[in-house]
């Protein structure tokens, strides 16, 4: 049986040739989204929160005054637009359950449906901000997470396998001169088919 | 955000030994690499969310893969139009084996033994599985596998002499 041993572990001690770069890179190919689909974010999302955290520490460690700024710079815009609520909906914050949606008469000018980046403030109102000395905003894309919704069939096609992806779009506007930032959560979430072949 | 497909990772560490052992399976040589594609790349459309694709799902593709192909018509009639070039079991490895006189004999015997017991050395010895996996992928009983092994190496032990030396074969090595 020692023998047997010796033999196995001569024999392990071949490797065998590596794939070559392009074979793999065929297979890439080959795999398409699927290949992008596995890379899938979770491990990064414990490498990159510490990052994160340490980014939001920037501006949190400063001082507590310049988030007390910014809420209640934030605080002051949302609240008199009666959109509000409806951007609470959105983000999944509790809803005041006793506040009846009423029709707004006329277009209201911080609506949902306002192009502005940021929940909760118009760009109307945004546009009143416009003092010098804002920095271009940092846009972020964080990967919340995903599901796999299983094999679904579709008419006239091969049947295929349904990811659901949620993300946090986040942008921070930061103007140094006034000590004032801010920052805009909006979640998203994405659905990709992947075609499967019968195997 | 730095991100990495997590089938490369995957690839880095099984593609090696499923190209061996698909290199086995195949009629043709050439074949070998389309083999492991194919069967990848639809094991993982499949299964590669979960970043934990058991190897064996691939080796047995593979597997099923080269019977299917070795059946069909079409892909004889093209191989026919082929010239292929022979390849030894040896050109398979790593390069550095050749510095070990007794390593290349060794493989050099491997080719020689029965192909049943050949897929199941290599499946032991460098995909690293168990019995009962490679039971699984060859679909044959666990004694089977067991005996097919045990064969292999009995063979290897008295074809290949003991007293070949493991040293530095810049003489001459014999290939």
């Amino acid at each position: 049986m020692n023998d047997f041993e010796q033999l196995e572990k001569e024999l392990g001690s071949c490797g065998p040739l590596k794939p070559s770069a392009d074979f793999e890179r065929r297979v890439e190919e080959a795999l398409g989204d699927s290949g992008r689909l596995a890379m899938s974010q979770l491990p990064d999302l414990d490498r990159d929160s510490p990052s994160f955290s340490s980014r939001t520490k920037l501006f949190v460690i400063p001082g507590l005054l310049l988030l007390g700024a910014a809420a209640s710079f934030v605080l002051f815009f949302s609240f008199p637009s009666p959109s509000s609520s409806v951007s609470d909906v959105e983000l999944g914050l509790p809803a005041d359950k006793t506040a009846v949606p009423t029709p707004t008469p006329g277009p209201s000018p911080s609506s949902v449906s306002d192009d502005s980046p940021i929940n909760g403030i118009s760009v109307e109102e945004l546009s009143a901000m416009t003092e010098e000395g804002w920095h271009r905003p940092q846009e972020k894309e964080i990967p919340i997470r995903f599901f796999d919704e299983g094999i679904v069939e579709r008419p006239g096609m091969s049947p295929a396998r349904q990811y659901r992806y949620r993300y946090l779009d986040e942008t921070i506007w930061v103007n140094p001169e006034t000590n004032t930032f801010i920052r805009s959560s909006v979640p998203r979430q994405e659905t990709l088919l992947i075609g499967l072949e019968p195997f | 955000m730095k991100t990495e497909p997590i089938w490369k990772a995957w690839f880095a560490k099984h593609g090696a030994k499923l190209l061996l052992f698909a290199r086995q399976q195949a009629r043709y040589p050439d074949d070998a690499e389309d083999l492991v594609q194919e069967a990848f790349v639809r094991i993982w459309r499949l299964y590669g969310h979960t970043g934990e694709v058991s190897p064996t799902l691939v080796y047995r593709a593979i597997r099923r893969l080269a019977i299917d192909w070795a059946r069909s018509l079409d892909r004889r009639k093209i191989r026919e139009k082929t010239v292929y070039t022979e390849t030894s079991f040896v050109d398979y490895f790593d390069r550095s084996l050749e510095k070990s006189e007794r390593r290349t004999a060794l493989l050099q015997t491997v080719e020689l033994l029965p192909p049943e017991q050949k897929e199941v050395l290599t499946l032991k010895v460098w995909g690293e599985l168990t019995f009962d996996e490679i039971s699984r992928i060859l679909d044959l009983s666990l004694n089977t596998v067991a005996s097919r092994y045990r064969y292999a190496l009995g063979k290897l032990k008295e074809w290949v002499p003991p007293t070949l030396e493991d040293h530095p074969a810049d003489k001459s090595t014999n290939r």
